[in-house]
């Protein structure tokens, strides 16, 4: 007999009422977990934008698409900040503090000495008490690269003491234990080489194409993939860290490590084994900037945003710029749509707009003053485009609710934090623009580091953490 | 926090499992899910907390995490590396798996507004408030949803007339 389309649904929702749901506690215990990874993922996420001396540690995070933001009940709005503790100070007062990240609650920083050389120091975030100072590295200057992943931290060093203040140089990065600072491997690795973290696997592309990935649970666990005639020219994740002036650019996978060739082919390699899954031709040259969402790559390529599916379904152009411009870094931005930048190569003019995911729409588009964007970062559906010389902030529908000189990053959904040029720190509301002064840190020395709950600015011989009040 | 975050999930968990269910038709994806949402939750629930309606961003994230597949995968990785797995639960009819396919088949747009209409009972008003489309749009996704149902169940369902309009 047939049914009544009410009676298959309350059959249905009798099913579901039946699955066995673990207590509360499973959850929590899942989200302190996730907390221990992300945090340490997400926080440690720089890119340098230097700023005549001072600048602001800005960090990308793993694509938090999935979280939207709703209406609140409440304005609980960034209004201040509290000191923490005194200021450090590491060994005699004369080490120089100088990038810091936070990471899973706590502050890690580079201290030169007055000798040569530097050490990485473990700060706990919410008292200002050093946790460990780590061995003496001979070669780790101001432009060390300091980047903090899921179960590691990564120090770099250039492979020579000679003075070189551009990116052309070869490298050490070492691996360390976020919880005694302890050197578990060291790497070597080129300019051009690339790297990408994920599932607990840290793996080095060779600027040859090759990959080595290591497990950093089991250092001894190595896989290599030998490089093709086809040399991979991009690698490809869902976001990426930054690491300061000398260490490259981590990118982060949740998924698969994917790779793009310059003859345009995209590899999806399981980054626990280095084994070889898939292998798409896509006919188009490697991207400028590219990410993988939801089983796809984006990828900007000359004026069009490309979608490759990597189930092998093919590419499509999503988005055509205007003649005369070029697409820039894209991300998701809340539900089902993409936001990026588009530029003239002249560096004359640059729009972010947010397009439509399915079918490449305009949503909304807006003008910025802001020029060599370096970065695009996105909460919800709240985007955050920072440049060398200025950031703006605009909401979901594209409204810019503050643009102004300085560098910026988020602190939370709802507010951002903006580091003056003369020092001087603020939030800003992503909800309505409104700047609120929070203070000012003289004598920048380096990158300060931002949280949800923390604020840690090097100043020379000396740590200043603050805690930020609603 | 954790008094107040056990107070949500004991009070809202049951309904989120009836919408993963009906969005995924796998009991042991819709348990992941759910357990996902609330770990997501948690760690953010402070402001979470504060939303007007916090069971609607769960749901949200349900939905999202249920149509990502890079994510789902990975989100079984990491339950299957950390966590034992969940309880077992009993083959369903031979009516509920056909439906199930059929719900598999159907947009995301329209498995939505029928998870949230037929399991939630919420009116095509909260829908259309929920998703952000305007009303007719949420009657559209519904009458095709249904249409399509029909046409992929065949015999099984009666032939939908005008059904619980409100």
């Amino acid at each position: 007999m047939p049914a009544d389309i009410d009676d298959l649904f309350a059959a249905l929702g009798r099913e579901a009422d039946a699955l066995p749901l673990p207590p509360p506690g499973a959850a929590i215990r899942r989200g302190r977990r996730r907390n221990r990874n992300r945090a340490a993922l997400a926080a440690s996420a720089v890119l340098l934008v230097v700023l005549a001396g001072v600048g602001l540690a800005v960090r990308y995070r793993p694509d938090d698409r999935t979280h939207p933001i709703l209406p609140t009940t409440q304005d609980d709005r960034v209004s201040g900040m509290s000191p923490i503790g005194g200021p450090v100070v590491h060994g005699d007062g004369n080490d120089t503090w100088q990038r810091v990240i936070e990471a899973d609650g706590r502050i890690y920083g580079v201290v030169t000495l007055p000798g040569g050389g530097g050490r990485v120091v473990a700060v706990d975030a919410s008292t200002g008490a050093v946790l460990w100072s780590s061995t003496t590295y001979e070669r780790l200057s101001e432009q060390a690269g300091l980047v903090a992943i899921p179960g590691a931290l990564l120090v770099t060093e250039p492979a020579s003491a000679t003075e070189r203040t551009t990116l052309d140089l070869d490298a050490d990065t070492h691996v360390l234990d976020p919880e005694t600072g302890q050197s578990t491997l060291s790497v070597a690795w080129q300019f051009g080489s690339r790297w990408i973290t994920g599932g607990g696997m840290l793996v080095l592309q060779n600027t040859n194409g090759a990959l080595k990935g290591f497990d950093l649970d089991d250092l001894d666990h190595t896989w290599r993939v030998p490089a093709g005639d086809d040399t991979p020219a991009y690698l490809v994740g869902t976001d990426e860290v930054g690491s300061g002036d000398l260490g490259p650019l981590v990118r982060i996978t949740d998924g698969d490590l994917v790779q793009v060739t310059k003859s345009g082919k995209v590899r999806v390699i399981d980054i626990g084994t280095g084994k070889v899954r898939d292998t798409v031709a896509t006919g188009q040259p490697a991207p400028a900037a590219a990410i993988a969402d939801d089983g796809k790559l984006l990828s900007s390529v000359g004026r069009t945003l490309r979608e490759t599916d990597l189930s092998g379904d093919g590419t499509r152009i999503l988005y055509t710029a205007p003649a005369g411009w070029r697409t820039g870094a894209v991300r998701a931005c809340g539900d089902g749509r993409l936001c990026l930048y588009q530029y003239q190569p002249d560096g004359e003019h640059t729009e972010v707009l947010a397009i439509d995911a399915t079918d490449g729409e305009v949503v909304w588009r807006s003008s910025t003053t802001s020029q060599a964007e370096t970065f695009l970062r996105v909460r919800g559906s709240r985007v955050l485009l920072g440049g060398a010389t200025q950031t703006a902030v605009y909401d979901g529908s594209g409204r810019l609710l503050f643009a102004g000189p300085g560098t910026a990053d988020w602190i939370d959904d709802d507010d951002v934090l903006w580091v003056g040029a003369d020092g001087s720190v603020s939030a800003v509301s992503a909800r309505d623009g409104a700047r609120t002064g929070l203070g000012t840190v003289p004598g920048l020395t380096g990158d300060c580091a931002v949280s949800a709950e923390v604020l840690a600015c090097p100043t020379g011989g000396t740590l200043r953490l603050w805690r930020f009040t609603h | 926090m954790t008094m107040e975050f056990d107070d949500f999930y004991r009070d809202t968990a049951r309904r989120l499992a009836r919408y993963a269910y009906g969005l995924t038709g796998d009991p042991g994806e819709a348990q992941d899910l759910v357990q996902e949402a609330y770990a997501r939750a948690w760690q953010r629930w402070r402001r979470v907390s504060a939303y007007e309606d916090p069971e609607a961003w769960l749901r949200l994230v349900v939905n999202r995490l249920s149509a990502d597949r890079w994510r789902r995968i990975f989100v079984r990785r990491a339950r299957a590396e950390a966590e034992p797995p969940p309880a077992p639960v009993d083959p369903p009819s031979e009516n509920l798996v056909l439906l199930v396919r059929a719900m598999r088949e159907l947009p995301d747009a329209q498995r939505r507004a029928l998870a949230l209409h037929y399991l939630l009972d919420r009116s095509i008003a909260e829908i259309a408030v929920e998703t952000g489309a305007a009303q007719g749009t949420v009657k559209s996704w519904l009458s095709r949803g249904r249409s399509a149902l029909a046409a992929a169940l065949g015999d099984t369902i009666v032939p939908e007339g005008a059904r619980r309009a409100r």
